[in-house]
């Protein structure tokens, strides 16, 4: 049981590290100023 | 006195700059179709990001109504009084002070009916390390966890009062002119649900 809540922690873990690596990605490729 | 003008005044113009925030810079959302639709069917979701992460949430959340999970420490006192502004209720308790208090109310809530919201390396980190509290809250409500992050193309970080080892990230908007902006991405990541019967409400 514990081994499973662990699993379930690591894999939340890396889905916030991954959509945060690919957010900070996806604006560094952008200009730093933009017309609104 | 000092300590009642910060607790006074802080708040609403700290809410204030990030309504402005959110009018000075472009906001592009990602990922947000799935929370559409369950929200669409009466869904209702934890939403978890990274401490340092969340100071957008009130103009990312998509939801009526969230309660945030809030440590007791002075500088959670601030956040609470500054995300009531956006309509938001706070739940208040970590894993160092009346965390135990806070996760019954947690899942009463979710149960309940209403969005929690959570960060999982709150309040004093390590710092992008989850806590297995959330995993908890999940098991005990059935409620999804959606995780939800945001990144500025223009960005300063900010130490953040006592927990210095995360650095809260502002979209910094330019208003030179008013014609530029930076921008800001709000990412969610598709439904993420612990699955398995052992994670299911009981």
């Amino acid at each position: 049981m514990e081994t499973d809540l662990e699993a379930k922690r690591h894999e939340l873990e890396e889905a916030l590290n991954r959509i945060t690596a690919e957010a900070d990605e996806a604006v560094s490729r952008e200009s730093l100023f933009v017309k609104r | 006195m000092l300590n009642w003008l910060k607790m006074s005044l802080l708040p609403p113009v700290g809410a204030w700059l990030i309504r402005l925030l959110g009018m000075a810079v472009r906001i592009r959302t990602e990922g947000a179709d799935a929370v559409d639709d369950l929200y669409r069917q009466g869904g209702r979701i934890i939403i978890a990001f990274w401490h340092g992460r969340g100071l957008m949430l009130p103009l990312a959340y998509r939801g009526t109504e969230a309660h945030i999970l809030i440590s007791q420490h002075r500088d959670g006192e601030l956040i609470h009084r500054i995300v009531s502004h956006f309509g938001f209720r706070s739940v208040r308790g970590s894993t160092t002070r009346g965390g135990v208090t806070a996760l019954r109310q947690l899942i009463e809530l979710g149960r309940s009916g209403v969005d929690l919201v959570v960060t999982p390396d709150g309040p004093k980190g390590p710092r992008q390390v989850a806590q297995i509290g959330v995993i908890k809250l999940a098991k005990a409500t059935g409620l999804p966890i959606v995780p939800l992050t945001f990144s500025c193309s223009k960005k300063k970080s900010l130490r953040a009062g006592t927990a210095s080892w995360s650095r809260i990230r502002l979209a910094e908007g330019c208003s030179c002119g008013g014609s530029r902006s930076g921008s800001l991405l709000t990412r969610w990541r598709r439904i993420w649900k612990p699955s398995g019967t052992s994670l299911r409400r009981p």
